[in-house]
C-alpha cells in the first residue's frame, strides 16, 4: 500500500534521514521503533507532506506521492496523528472533531463519522461542549485520534500515542488500535514502548541515527531472532 | 560565565581597520576632489552611517525589529542643538527656557557627549518596560515609543518650539569630524558585537528558549543592547544637528525611520559593514533620483515632479532584496572577517 | 459631570472603540494565522479612503461609493499577500515585517504620485453631523451610524467564524497551521481568506474612519495601523476577542485622558495612552489575554 524507497530528509543543511526504505500493505500494523531522535517522527512527516524529501520516492496505492501536501495526502486517505496529541486548546472536543473532517462534505457521513469515534470513546461524547485545552492527557490522545478517525482515512500513521500515559491507558490505545485495523485502517505506529508495540504489530523497522537499523517480523524481535538492543545502538 | 574572547576582538578588530581604511579613502578622495556638493555628499553620508550603525547594534544583534531609534536620535539631535545654540539665539528663539540651560554654550564633544547621556536615559527609561516583552509586542512598543516622542517633539514649546523646531545650530561638523564620528560608533558597535553580552544577544536572537536554558538572561541583555544602541544613537543625533544646523519634529518620524531601517535591511541586520554598505546603497539610489524628484525635461517630453520617488525605489529595491536576498546583501558577514 | 455628557463620551468611547476593534481583529486575523505582522494594513485603509474619493468625486452616492471601498481593501488584501508575502512564506518574523513595511510605503508613494501628495476632501452626506435630541440629551448621529455599522461588522463575523466550517478552518489554522493543515485544511485558501477578512474589516474599519475624517492623505493609513497595533498588543498578541476588547479598552483609555487631562496637556493624550498601555504591558507582557500561540506544542 505504501512504500518508501532511499528517502533522506534534511532540515536546512543537516541531513536527518540517510536514505531509507519501508513498506506497508494493506491491513498490517508497522512499527517503527527507535530511540529519541532517530528520525522517525520526521519519517511520519516527510509521508504525510509536511516536508519535502531531498532524495528517494514514497508512492501510494501505486502512485508517486512525495511532493503532495498534506492536504492532498489527507484527500487520498493518509491521516497523522501528530507527535505530543497537538489538538486545538481553544476549539470544543466537537469542534476538534468538525475539523478533522473538514474534508467531508457530506453532512451525513460527518454525523456517522462523529458516530463512530463517540462509540469509541464515549467520554468525548461527554464532554463534547468542553474546550479540547481542559482535557486530560489521556482525554486528549483519544480526542487527536478521533479526529484524525473523523476523515475516514486508510491508511493511519501515529506518533508515539502512548506518550505521558497511565500503564492503564497505553493498554487501552494499543487496544485501539487493534480494533481500528479490524475495522480495515492499515497502521503506521511509531513508538517508544518498544515491547507493547511489537505484541500488535505484524511487523516492525528500528530507525537509528536516522537509519533503518533492523526490520522483520513481530515475533522475530520478540524471540530474539532480531536483536532489539542492538538494532537500538545502531550496530545491528 | 563567557568572558571576551580573544579570537573574536582580533576578527572585529581587522573589520575595524578594513572599513575604517576605506572609509577614509573615500574621505580622503572626496576631499582631494574638492567638489563642493561631493563633499556635502560625502559629510551626509557619514553621518548617516553613524545612525544606522547604531540601529544595528540593537537590531542587529538582538533581531528585534526597533521602529523608535529615531526619537533616540532626536533627542540626541534636540539637545546637542539646547547645548551648543548661543544664548543670544536662544534669547529669541525660546524665551521660557530655564536659566541654567539658557547660558549653556559647550563644543563639539560636550554636545555630543550630551546627547548619548539624554538618550542613554529615555533609553534607561523605556527599556525596563521594553525588554521584559516578547519579540512581536516589543516591535510594537518601539513604535509607540516613536509616537510619544514625536508628540512630546512637537508640543513641548518651551524646549523644542513646537513644530517650528530649532535654528541657529553652530557649524561644528565637517568632512574630517563626520569621518571621526563614524569611525568611533563602528568601533564600538564591533566592539558590543564581539562582547560577551553582544554575543549572548546574538544567541537568544537565533535560539531564544536554549538561550534561556543555558542561563543567558534575555531581559538583561536585550536591556543592556538597548542602553548602547540607544546612546550610540544619541550621538549620532547630536552629530548629525551640528551638521543641518536647523531642525524640526518632523525630521524624526516616519520617513526617517523607515529610511534608516531600510538601510539596515539591504545591507544586512547581522553584519555592521552591512549597515555601512545599505547606507552607501541608499545614498547612492537617492542622489540618482533627487533630481528626477523634483521634476525634469527628457527630450521634448516634460516630466512633472514625482514626490517620493526615492522612498518608492527604495522599497522596491527592499522587496526585490527580502525575495532574493532575504539575509540582505552582506547577510552576516563583516568585510575583513574570515567569510 | 453631568449625566447628559457622561451619556456622550461613553457612546463616544464606543463608537470609536468599534472603529479599533474593527481595526485591531482585522490585524490579528492575518497575524494569528501566519504569525507575521501586517504593517501595510493600514493601508488597506487608505486604499478604501481613495476609492471613496473618486467615486464620490464622480457622483456616486455615498453608500456605494464606501460599498466600493470595501470591496477594493478586500480584494487589495488578497492580492498583496500573494505578491509580496506569498514568496516569503517561510521567512523569519522580522523579514515579513520589514516586507509589508516596504509594502505600504510603496502604496503610500504610489498614490503620491498617481493621485496627489496633497489632501483631498471627501464630502460626506449631511446627516453624519446632525445630533437627535432626547430632551436635554444629545447624541451625534454620526457616533451612532459608527457604532452600528461596527457592532454589526463585528458580530457578522463572530457568526462567521463560529458557525461556518470557514470559519472552523481559520480559527484552527489560528490555533496551529501545522495540524490544520493536517486536516485539509488548505494552507493558501485559508491564508487568503484570512487576509479577505483582514481587508474587508480594514475596509469597513475605513469607511467609518473616512466619514469622520472628511478628508484622505496619502499617509492617512498610520494612525489606523498605530491603533491597531496597541489594541492588538493591549489584547493578547494573535488572540481574535483579544483585539476586539484591546481596541475598546484603547478607546476608553484616550476618551478618559480627554476627558480628565487639563487642556494644555491635551497634545499628549496619544502619548499617556501609550504609556498607559506600556504599564499594563509592563505587568501583562503577555496583553490582557494570553496568546494562543504560547500554548502550541
Ligand atoms: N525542526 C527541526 N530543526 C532541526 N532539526 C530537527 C528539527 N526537528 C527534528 N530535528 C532533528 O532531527 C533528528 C530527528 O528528529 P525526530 O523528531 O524525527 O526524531 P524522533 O525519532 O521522532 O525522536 P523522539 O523519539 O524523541 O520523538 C533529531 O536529531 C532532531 O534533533
Ligand atoms: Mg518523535
Amino acid at each position: 500500500m505504501l512504500q518508501v524507497r532511499n528517502l533522506v530528509v534534511n532540515y536546512g543543511p543537516v541531513e536527518v534521514i540517510h536514505g531509507i526504505s519501508l513498506n506497508v500493505e494493506k491491513g498490517e500494523i508497522v512499527s517503527v521503533l527507535g530511540p529519541n531522535g532517530g528520525g522517525k517522527s520526521t519519517l511520519l512527516r516527510t509521508i504525510v507532506g509536511l516536508m519535502r524529501p531531498q532524495q528517494g520516492e514514497i508512492s501510494y496505492q501505486a502512485a508517486r506521492i512525495d511532493g503532495r501536501s498534506p492536504e492532498e495526502n489527507l484527500a487520498h486517505g493518509i491521516a497523522l496523528v501528530p507527535e505530543g496529541r497537538r489538538i486545538f486548546s481553544r476549539l470544543t472536543v466537537l469542534e476538534n472533531l468538525w475539523a478533522g473532517a473538514y474534508l467531508v462534505r457530506n453532512k451525513r457521513v460527518v454525523d456517522e463519522s462523529l458516530a463512530f469515534v463517540f462509540n469509541q470513546f464515549p467520554i468525548l461524547a461527554e464532554r463534547r461542549a468542553q474546550l479540547g485545552g481542559t482535557l486530560s492527557g489521556g482525554q486528549q490522545q483519544m480526542l487527536a485520534i478521533g479526529r484524525a478517525l473523523m476523515s475516514r482515512p486508510q491508511l493511519m500513521l501515529l506518533d508515539e500515542p502512548s506518550l505521558g500515559l497511565a500503564p492503564i491507558l497505553v493498554q487501552d490505545t494499543f487496544q485501539l488500535i487493534q480494533r481500528l485495523r479490524g475495522e480495515g485502517l492499515t497502521i503506521i505506529l511509531v513508538e517508544q514502548n518498544a515491547r507493547q508495540a511489537l505484541e500488535i504489530s505484524d511487523r516492525a523497522y528500528v530507525l537509528a541515527s536516522g537509519q533503518m537499523q533492523a526490520a522483520g517480523r513481530a515475533e522475530e524481535f520478540q524471540k530474539g531472532g532480531l536483536d532489539l538492543e542492538r538494532a537500538y545502538l545502531g550496530d545491528a | 560565565m563567557s568572558n571576551w574572547s580573544r579570537r573574536r576582538l582580533a576578527v572585529s578588530g581587522r573589520t575595524w581597520l578594513v572599513l575604517s581604511l576605506l572609509l577614509l579613502l573615500a574621505g580622503g578622495g572626496v576631499w582631494l576632489w574638492d567638489d563642493a556638493n561631493l563633499i556635502r555628499i560625502a559629510t551626509n553620508f557619514f553621518l548617516l552611517c553613524t545612525l544606522v550603525v547604531s540601529l544595528q547594534v540593537f537590531v542587529g544583534n538582538s533581531g528585534i525589529v526597533s521602529f523608535g531609534h529615531v526619537a533616540f536620535f532626536g533627542v540626541g539631535a534636540y539637545t546637542a542643538a539646547l547645548l551648543t545654540i548661543p544664548p543670544n539665539v536662544k534669547e529669541r528663539a525660546l524665551p521660557m527656557l530655564p536659566a541654567i540651560l539658557m547660558n549653556l554654550e559647550t563644543g563639539l564633544v560636550t554636545a555630543t557627549l550630551g546627547g548619548a547621556l539624554v538618550a542613554f536615559l529615555v533609553a534607561l527609561l523605556t527599556g525596563l518596560a521594553l525588554a521584559r516583552m516578547q519579540e512581536q509586542a516589543m516591535a510594537m512598543a518601539t513604535l509607540a515609543l516613536l509616537v510619544m516622542m514625536h508628540a512630546i517633539f512637537s508640543n513641548w514649546e518651551t524646549v523644542t518650539r513646537g513644530t517650528i523646531g530649532l535654528y541657529g545650530i553652530p557649524r561644528g561638523i565637517n568632512l574630517w569630524v563626520a569621518l571621526s564620528g563614524i569611525i568611533i560608533i563602528i568601533g564600538l558597535a564591533l566592539l558590543f558585537k564581539a562582547s560577551p553580552t553582544g554575543l549572548h544577544l546574538q544567541a537568544s536572537r537565533e535560539q531564544p528558549l536554549a538561550a534561556q536554558t543555558i542561563g543567558i538572561n534575555l531581559v538583561r541583555v536585550r536591556l543592556i543592547g538597548w542602553l548602547v544602541s540607544g546612546a550610540l544613537m544619541g550621538s549620532a543625533g547630536a552629530l548629525w544637528a551640528q551638521n543641518i544646523l536647523a531642525f524640526g519634529p518632523d525630521q524624526f518620524y516616519f520617513v526617517e525611520t523607515f529610511t534608516v531601517l531600510s538601510m539596515l535591511v539591504i545591507g544586512g541586520l547581522g553584519s555592521v559593514s552591512g549597515a555601512v554598505v545599505g547606507a552607501a546603497v541608499v545614498t547612492g539610489v537617492s542622489e540618482m533620483l533627487r533630481d528626477l524628484e523634483g521634476g525634469f525635461t527628457l527630450g521634448p517630453l516634460s516630466i512633472p515632479e514625482l514626490p517620493g520617488l526615492v522612498q518608492l525605489a527604495v522599497a522596491v529595491l527592499i522587496m526585490i532584496i527580502l525575495i532574493y536576498r532575504p539575509e540582505g546583501l552582506l547577510g552576516q558577514r563583516e568585510v575583513g572577517g574570515k567569510r | 459631570m453631568t449625566p447628559e455628557l457622561l451619556v456622550q463620551q461613553l457612546i463616544n468611547a464606543l463608537s470609536l472603540g468599534s472603529i479599533y476593534a474593527l481595526l485591531a481583529l482585522g490585524l490579528a486575523m492575518v497575524f494569528s494565522v501566519l504569525g507575521m505582522l501586517n504593517f501595510a494594513f493600514g493601508e488597506l485603509v487608505t486604499i478604501t479612503g481613495y476609492v471613496m474619493f473618486w467615486l464620490v468625486a464622480a457622483q456616486t452616492s455615498f453608500v456605494t461609493a464606501a460599498v466600493a471601498g470595501v470591496i477594493f481593501a478586500t480584494l487589495a488584501s488578497v492580492l498583496i499577500e500573494q505578491i509580496a508575502f506569498r514568496p516569503l512564506r517561510r521567512a523569519p518574523f522580522v523579514t515579513l515585517l520589514f516586507s509589508s513595511f516596504a509594502v505600504a510605503v510603496i502604496i503610500q508613494n504610489l498614490i503620491r504620485q498617481l493621485v496627489s501628495p496633497r489632501p483631498k476632501g471627501v464630502p460626506v452626506p449631511g446627516i453624519f453631523d446632525e445630533v437627535w435630541r432626547f430632551g436635554t440629551f444629545q447624541i451625534g448621529v454620526l457616533p451612532m451610524i459608527t457604532l452600528g455599522v461596527g457592532l454589526a461588522a463585528l458580530g457578522l463575523l463572530a457568526a462567521f467564524l463560529q458557525r461556518t466550517s470557514w470559519g472552523l478552518a481559520i480559527r484552527a489554522a489560528a490555533l496551529d497551521f501545522e495540524v490544520a493543515r493536517l486536516m485539509g485544511i488548505r494552507a493558501n485558501r485559508v491564508i487568503s481568506l484570512a487576509f479577505a477578512i483582514s481587508g474587508l474589516l480594514a475596509g469597513v474599519a475605513g469607511v467609518l474612519w473616512v466619514a469622520r475624517r472628511g478628508t484622505v492623505t496619502p499617509d492617512m493609513g498610520f494612525v489606523p495601523i498605530l491603533k491597531a497595533f496597541i489594541a492588538v498588543v493591549i489584547g493578547g498578541l494573535g488572540n481574535l476577542w483579544g483585539a476586539v476588547l484591546g481596541g475598546f479598552v484603547l478607546a476608553f483609555l484616550e476618551v478618559t485622558l480627554d476627558v480628565v487631562l487639563p487642556i494644555e496637556f491635551r497634545p499628549y493624550t496619544e502619548a499617556f495612552a501609550l504609556i498607559a498601555v506600556v504599564v499594563i504591558l509592563y505587568f501583562r507582557p503577555q496583553g490582557l489575554i494570553a496568546a494562543q500561540t504560547a500554548e502550541r506544542v
